[in-house]
């Protein structure tokens, strides 16, 4: 029996449910803007015309080049490119000074996991959008949020700190590559992404 | 209403915060997070991050010579996979290959030329100057000239272009010896040409031509050939289908070969002749072969009046080689006519290279085998190669020749240098140490890591780890054309790597450089316009006329490449001696037909025969990643070194016990193994691995390295293949 007016059992429950999960992803996870500011939706929208492997592109070998190096945007952007902030910005301290941006990518994964794209894309069809969302036709981009533990980004384990998916793309963990495989009888074996 | 706090009050309130914080990420996400933190904490090294290329080359770790297709990351190599299309391996990579990039950081790696004093069960080492080792061998080869003895090169890896050198080198020195291990295809090879009216030269395998292939213990299935030879015969086996090919492994252990081969013969030890010959006698009985190629080719086959090839094939009727071999007569019966009735078959020798030659009479025995099942004829499946195009000053008649440890007296050697940089077949060491002058020879390894033979030389000089040294593989004896490639480096050398031409080039006083050796070998090839060259990069194969210069010839091979050289198609006629061209060749041919095996001699009752066993290039350690000791150590699926494996009865009247220690002995010494039943293995036998092993470090002493090769007693008869040794509860 709880007394009237005490604080009770139910008190700190109702505490311990509020820093659980208001409090702890705050805290969990600091956020860091990206250096530069880049908008998919333009360049992927009717203005430029862009596909998503205009930029991300498979070598000869097959092997993906992942997120574009400074080369390759400077095939546009050798000099400012409209009127925004972020654009001379990003000409300005990287394309002139031949400096790779130091991009917080979202989907970094651990050194001892080998993905290939060429494998998910070029052999399974596996559309972009399957594992990253609207991220081709985002307007900008978001915050990363680094985990202070892990240092992963929180796209690894998806949005909600409960790990409850609201879309089939939420989520990069070994968990979530395995339930895809076995979606589509994909018998896995350690070796094929352990290596 | 006054807010009234009891200590009753503040339990609960922490009991409900605790049993709320159940229900809140916060117990469940640290979990995970702090599980992956524990993988990628700061003592944890870190794959550094940078541009990411594909290089390619060619793995040097065996004589297949596998294409190799490097990730790297800034430059340095963190993931190895096969190159597609590779007209060796096809895009696949054994274990060994996939994990080579770890070599480098071996822990037993040398940094610096070292001075090595072997203590009880472990070595020290001492840093010395490599002025300091080339003095010692100058002096040392001052004194081999004269009285006091020779000077010998061991080449662990003969066939190189740097072998030529050195034997060119050596054949300039009034002593020189030019020494490889008794298992080297050279050697075996030249058993052909003892029985060859005229020189035969190489030889090479058409497996794609043969319906059976009769293994004599070579592991045929097991690294014998190349990946992309093997393949298509582990898709085959056991098939139905007309054309597959069928394997029968002669083998006194149950290899990998036996149990993946269609059929296994389980043998005496050191029986494989008297099999030959039995084998041979029912194809002659029977009149199973080609009486006229037979009569026209065979000058000894039959001669009227004189010990001849038939008088003694007749001893060996079946129920003799059965009583010798312990083969029952039906399977010899059956197995001579399979021979025949499922052909073109070809019968391998070799042997297994850990395991020790077979013997120069048991592989005469199965050369004649192949010559009487037509596997020498013109449409068979052995053919003759050429070598690759040499350059100018490398003729035969220029260099050393090849020899075996046999042919070397006792207690000849004054100085022994031994190139170790890459590995080949083994050679037990006291079968070495009793051809120096005792007390006298200096002995000189070159070698990346403190392992194997580096471990018995006084003095050795670092030499750049695999996938950092520039070195070309020879021709794989399997292989039916000759062929080239070259493992170019991968990584970057560090300081105080010396290639071993280097070395040898300072001790023979002239120039020599392995990158100008290697381009005057592939301008001599390139300058024949001979054969077809595959690219890395594209995965193509273009006739070699395609490309402009020698330039663009090295290019291509630096980068993964293959050469290989176009058939031989007219053959010449060939005279063959069954028995040898020797003068006592039928007493020493029949001598080793009717030779008693060990299982059977006068064995005192606590005897047990030892059965060594490993793979070409990978008998020892350092050849393997340190941390592939799931593979080879922990799971059992590659049984160590340092486990000895017994028959349950012979366990059960040792009182051995599975699991437990036990104690290996032969006059040579003592090793401390684990003890493992099987009852696949023949009763009175130990089998035991003479490598791959992992080796890991051991602290920051250096442990001798446990090998049972290190405990084979140069004074036994034919000590190698199969030795005595007791074996004791620890």
């Amino acid at each position: 029996m709880i007394k009237k007016g005490s604080p009770g059992f139910w008190s700190g429950f109702g505490v311990a449910l509020v820093i659980g999960w208001l409090a702890f992803p705050r805290i969990l996870y600091r956020s860091l803007e990206q250096p530069v500011q880049f908008s998919h939706a333009i360049h992927t929208g009717e203005t430029v015309g862009m596909t998503c492997d205009g930029c991300h592109t498979f070598s000869n070998d097959g092997r993906f080049a992942g997120i574009p190096t400074l080369v390759q945007c400077a095939g546009c952007h050798a000099d400012v490119v409209g009127e925004t902030e972020a654009e001379e910005h990003f000409v300005k301290e990287y394309i002139k000074q031949r400096r790779e941006v130091p991009w917080h990518v979202y989907a970094r994964q651990p050194d001892n996991a080998h993905f290939s794209h060429a494998d998910h894309v070029n052999v399974g069809g596996i559309v972009c959008e399957r594992c990253h969302g609207s991220h081709g036709t985002s307007g900008s981009l978001r915050p990363f949020e680094e985990n202070r533990i892990s240092g992963y980004s929180r796209d690894i384990w998806g949005a909600n700190i409960s790990g409850v998916k609201s879309n089939a793309w939420e989520g990069m963990k070994m968990n979530d590559c395995v339930a895809c495989h076995n979606e589509n009888n994909h018998r896995s074996a350690c070796l094929d992404c352990h290596k | 209403m006054p807010l009234t706090l009891t200590r009753r009050d503040i339990l609960k309130f922490v009991g409900g915060s605790i049993a709320g914080i159940m229900v809140t990420p916060i117990p469940w996400k640290l979990l995970d997070d702090v599980s992956i933190w524990t993988q990628n904490g700061p003592w944890i090294p870190k794959v550094p991050r940078g541009a990411l290329t594909t290089s390619f080359s060619t793995c040097a770790l065996c004589p297949a010579g596998c294409g190799v297709q490097a990730r790297c990351v800034n430059g340095i190599p963190y993931f190895l996979s096969g190159t597609r299309n590779h007209p060796v391996n096809n895009g696949t990579l054994c274990p060994s290959g996939v994990a080579a990039h770890h070599l480098a950081y071996h822990p037993l790696r040398l940094k610096t030329p070292v001075q090595v004093t072997r203590g009880n069960g472990t070595i020290e080492v001492r840093p010395v100057s490599l002025d300091d080792v080339l003095r010692k061998i100058s002096v040392a080869s001052g004194n081999s000239t004269g009285a006091k003895g020779s000077l010998a090169l061991l080449d662990q890896r003969p066939g190189r272009t740097v072998s030529l050198f050195y034997r060119k080198q050596l054949a300039r020195h009034d002593h020189g010896i030019y020494l490889v291990s008794p298992t080297d295809p050279i050697l075996i090879t030249q058993c052909l040409d003892e029985m060859a009216e005229t020189p035969f030269g190489p030889v090479g395998y058409h497996l794609e031509n043969v319906r059976t292939i009769l293994s004599f213990a070579a592991p045929v299935l097991d690294g014998w050939g190349t990946p992309a030879q093997t393949s298509p015969m582990l898709r085959t086996r056991h098939s139905s289908e007309q054309n597959a090919v069928k394997v029968i492994q002669i083998d006194s252990r149950h290899s990998r070969s036996a149990q993946l081969a269609d059929q296994w013969i389980p043998l005496k030890p050191k029986t494989e002749a008297a099999l030959a010959f039995g084998i041979a006698h029912v194809i002659i009985r029977d009149g199973l072969y080609d009486k006229r190629v037979i009569g026209r080719r065979i000058p000894d086959f039959n001669i009227p009046g004189k010990h001849s090839y038939s008088d003694l094939i007749g001893r060996f009727t079946p129920d003799h080689t059965s009583e010798l071999t312990g083969v029952s007569s039906d399977v010899i019966v059956s197995t001579a006519h399979s021979l025949v009735a499922r052909g073109p078959s070809v019968a391998i020798g070799d042997g297994d290279s850990g395991g020790g030659p077979l013997g120069k009479e048991a592989e005469i025995a199965i050369w004649g085998l192949n010559i009487l099942l037509g596997a020498l004829e013109s449409n068979g499946s052995i053919v003759q190669r050429r070598e690759a195009p040499v350059p100018e000053g490398f003729s035969s008649k220029e260099l050393s020749p090849v020899m075996g440890i046999s042919a070397i007296p006792d207690h000849s050697i004054g100085l022994l240098l031994i190139d170790g940089s890459d590995p080949g077949d083994p050679l037990p060491w006291s079968l070495l140490e009793r051809k120096l002058i005792p007390r006298q020879s200096l002995v000189v390894a070159c070698s990346p890591t403190l392992t194997g033979l580096a471990q018995h030389a006084q003095y050795v000089v670092p030499t750049p780890a695999h996938l950092e040294a520039l070195t070309d593989i020879p021709t794989i004896v399997s292989s039916a054309t000759a062929t080239f490639s070259i493992s170019a480096p991968l990584l970057k050398r560090p300081e105080g790597m010396t290639d071993a031409i280097e070395i040898m080039a300072k001790v023979f006083e002239t120039e020599g450089s392995m990158e100008d050796l290697l381009k005057q070998r592939t301008s001599a090839i390139f300058a024949t316009r001979r054969g077809c060259v595959f690219k890395a990069g594209t995965g193509t194969t273009v006739p070699i006329t395609e490309l402009g210069s020698p330039d663009e010839f090295w290019t291509e091979l630096t980068a993964g490449g293959m050469w290989t050289d176009d058939p031989i198609r007219s053959k010449p006629f060939f005279q063959f001696h069954f028995m040898g061209r020797a003068p006592d060749a039928y007493q020493r041919m029949l001598d080793a037909g009717e030779a008693v095996s060990p299982l059977d001699g006068p064995l005192t009752p606590e005897m047990l025969t030892v059965l060594p066993y490993g793979r070409r290039a990978e008998v020892g350690g350092a050849q393997l990643s340190p941390l592939m000791t799931k593979l080879y150590q922990e799971s059992g699926l590659h049984r160590s070194s340092k486990v000895a494996v017994l028959n349950p009865a012979t366990a059960k009247k040792f009182d051995l016990v599975h699991g437990e220690q036990g104690i290996l002995a032969t006059a040579c010494g003592t090793q401390k193994v684990g003890i493992r039943v099987d009852a696949a293995v023949m009763p009175g036998v130990i089998e035991i691995a003479a490598g791959p092993e992992p080796i890991g470090q051991a602290g920051n002493e250096i442990v001798q390295e446990q090998n049972i090769l290190e405990l084979i007693d140069p004074d036994q008869a034919l000590p190698w293949r199969a030795f005595r040794a007791t074996l004791r509860k620890a």
